[in-house]
């Protein structure tokens, strides 16, 4: 885990990437984009999981947003993680890449006419950013920009102060209808795996089969996995994440020409015990570049 | 429900959410009693009399102990009937006995452990599911009570490492923190880092709000540090957060209003509401956290109750007694647990924080007299 590390130039801005590599027989590459407000550090555990099942991981912190990456979440737009995701995918043609939550939206926007990517998995996905939005916080925002209506210049959005630039980005690049993703699903000449929550309050299970259906109308090779019960909080509970993330990696195995039912699933007490080790590691080596120093 | 007649899209649903799980993953869950205070109620009767029927069907020692005492999971029909749910005392687990493993024996389990400062040491089985519903209690909490939300706050760790302290509980809970969250460890061989961890509190925006965690003697002893040298300015978005005891040096125990302002002014916080206690044991797999108002919140899902010492018997909202935690989520242990402090648990209590529920008052730990009497009439079920 944490092989190697890279940094992009975007402009004036940076952008850091971190590579994991499996230990044993390489079967494909799996490009992660994290969920909104969450680092690519933390993105460890999906990362091990993807490792631990001979896939190779891209994870990055995307600019504007926490980690490494050049700016502060206040300044966050979907457009740009939707460059920066491009920019990424620069590094790792042939990729599977891998959408969560608010992050699916911009990882459609950044897969539309492009070929270069193998297939693309989205878990708990933003279809309607509009909705999600009313639904996170509790007030339409999209209706009141529309409207014309005043707002505060900055909003909490999951604990986050941010810019009401976000929902303006939004807006101009086209990011908020069902009808602007269906369009950029239409651009996605690829498989395409939705895999929802039937409980999730954020993102309407229906919702997800209608943008669904209209792409696959529209030719596009359409997968929805629905799973019953779930809800949004992945993060919240680990028992959900694995649901998740474990029929994620099957979709990632498929996608790269593996048996999904050979899938290596850790224990939590497994993946305590390497975010564990890893964190002992890294403390020891910043131990001894003091003493060195 | 949308038409998929005569389109190339493929459906499939996977079926393996439990319900307490999707439970364990709504949001806002603590506000459930703000909204309907027999919803609370309803919930602990549904998912404790599950975990009844689940621990009696593959726990044959459980079995034998309800069976003697005439109880079947029939007789829960209101919230009241769970007080005469069978107990299993801290002291089964300090002995080790089969009789608390839930299972097969084939099934894979981690046996976490108490420190053991008093002597005895418990040992817990938890399986992989027991172990994430533990950690889902403490995202949870963080968020809904600490009010914590955002993903990326920095946690300051100032409990053992687990490869000083293999298996121990209060290290383990870190170790799996350390996966949840952004994590960094102080504590080498015993040893709190002191200058280092100044350093890096230093460092961290002023704006930036970080969680400390640890033991209350360490956090004291990092206070007495900052005394010594001047306070630093930590953001008051910052918390920090008292887990375990005092261990071998409860002789160093202070007032707690006394420890709260030494620490507020330690970490230059204008007032105390960012010094949280929490509760937790071994034995326990829910984490009970401190509102700003200095509550600990029952989370909607475990019955606390206070008890008479003598008979066991549930004592009415705010009169003091023994606690008993009846907790659904261990599938590998029962979590039916008579616990080793005596306080007081005040009903439906609406806090000014905003979550009208459970508050849990822990006074003193008791002697083992009243809880031992439970176990050894366990073991000789099991036998």
């Amino acid at each position: 885990m944490n092989d190697e590390e890279l940094t992009l130039t975007l402009g004036t801005d940076k952008l850091v990437v971190t590579i994991d590599r499996p230990a044993g027989e390489e079967r494909g590459t799996v490009l992660i984009v994290p969920p909104f407000g969450m680092s690519a550090e933390r993105l460890f555990s999906t990362a091990y999981l993807m490792t631990l099942n001979g896939l190779r991981v891209y994870r990055f912190d995307p600019r504007n947003h926490p980690g490494r990456s050049t700016g502060s979440i206040e300044a966050f737009r979907l457009s740009e993680l939707a460059i920066d995701t491009a920019a990424v995918l620069d590094l790792c043609p042939g990729a599977v890449v891998l959408g969560i939550s608010l992050s699916s939206r911009a990882v459609m926007r950044a897969l539309a006419g492009r070929d270069d990517w193998r297939a693309v998995v989205l878990i708990t996905p933003v279809v309607d950013l509009q909705y999600t939005l009313r639904e996170v916080m509790g007030v339409d925002l999209v209706r009141i920009v529309r409207s014309g209506e005043e707002f505060p210049d900055r909003n909490l959005v999951l604990g986050y102060e941010v810019d009401k630039v976000f929902v303006n980005d939004s807006i101009e690049h086209d990011l908020v209808e069902p009808a602007d993703t269906v369009a950029d699903l239409l651009r996605c000449r690829r498989p395409i795996v939705f895999i929802a929550g039937t409980d999730d309050p954020w993102v309407n299970m229906e919702d997800v089969r209608k943008v669904a259906s209209q792409a696959a109308r529209g030719g596009r090779s359409v997968e929805v996995i629905a799973i019953q019960a779930a809800t949004h909080q992945l993060y919240r509970n680990p028992v959900l994440a694995t649901a998740y993330f474990n029929c994620a990696v099957r979709q990632c195995l498929r996608a790269t020409g593996a048996d999904p039912d050979k899938i290596v699933e850790p224990s939590f007490a497994q993946i305590i015990a390497a975010a564990e080790a890893q964190r002992m590691d890294l403390a020891d080596r910043a131990n001894l570049e003091m003493y060195d120093g | 429900m949308t038409d998929l007649h005569e389109i190339s899209l493929q459906e499939s649903v996977i079926e393996d959410i439990d319900p307490l799980d999707t439970i364990l993953g709504t949001d806002e869950i603590y506000q459930l009693g703000n909204k309907d205070a027999d919803a609370i109620d309803a919930l602990r009767l549904r998912f404790t009399r599950q975990a009844v029927d689940h621990h009696r069907q593959h726990n044959p020692a459980y079995d034998r102990y309800c069976e003697s005492l005439g109880f079947g999971s029939h007789r829960l029909s209101s919230a009241a009937d769970l007080a005469t749910i069978p107990l299993l005392s801290t002291g089964l687990f300090k002995r080790g006995d089969q009789a608390i493993r839930t299972g097969s024996g084939q099934d894979e389990v981690i046996l976490t452990t108490s420190s053991g400062t008093l002597g005895t040491v418990s040992v817990v089985p938890r399986d992989d599911v027991t172990l994430k519903r533990f950690f889902a209690s403490v995202a949870i909490g963080k968020r809904e009570v600490l009010g914590v939300e955002t993903f990326d706050r920095q946690v300051f760790d100032l409990t053992p490492a687990t490869r000083d302290a293999p298996n121990v509980w209060v290290s383990y809970v870190m170790a799996g923190v350390g996966v949840l969250y952004t994590t960094r460890s102080y504590v080498r061989r015993d040893v709190l880092a002191m200058k280092e961890i100044v350093a890096d509190l230093a460092a961290v925006p002023e704006n930036e709000g970080v969680n400390i965690v640890g033991p209350p003697p360490l956090l004291l002893d990092l206070a007495k540090y900052l005394e010594a040298r001047g306070p630093l300015r930590l953001s008051p978005k910052s918390l920090i957060i008292a887990i375990g005891g005092w261990k071998r040096r409860e002789n160093e125990i202070i007032d707690r209003t006394v420890f709260d302002e030494r620490l507020a002014a330690a970490f230059g916080f204008p007032d105390t509401a960012p010094i949280r206690d929490s509760y937790n044991m071994v034995e326990l797999n829910t984490v009970l956290f401190e509102c700003a108002f200095k509550a600990k919140h029952s989370p909607p899902w475990i019955t606390v109750l206070a008890r008479d010492p003598r008979t066991l018997a549930a004592m009415p909202s705010g009169q003091p007694g023994l606690l008993s935690f009846l907790d659904p989520t261990p599938l590998s242990y029962p979590g039916f647990i008579l616990s080793d402090d005596f306080g007081t648990v005040v009903q439906r209590k609406q806090c000014p924080c905003g979550i009208t529920g459970d508050v849990v008052v822990f006074e003193r730990r008791v002697n083992r007299i009243e809880s031992r009497g439970c176990a050894l009439k366990l073991q000789t079920i099991g036998a």
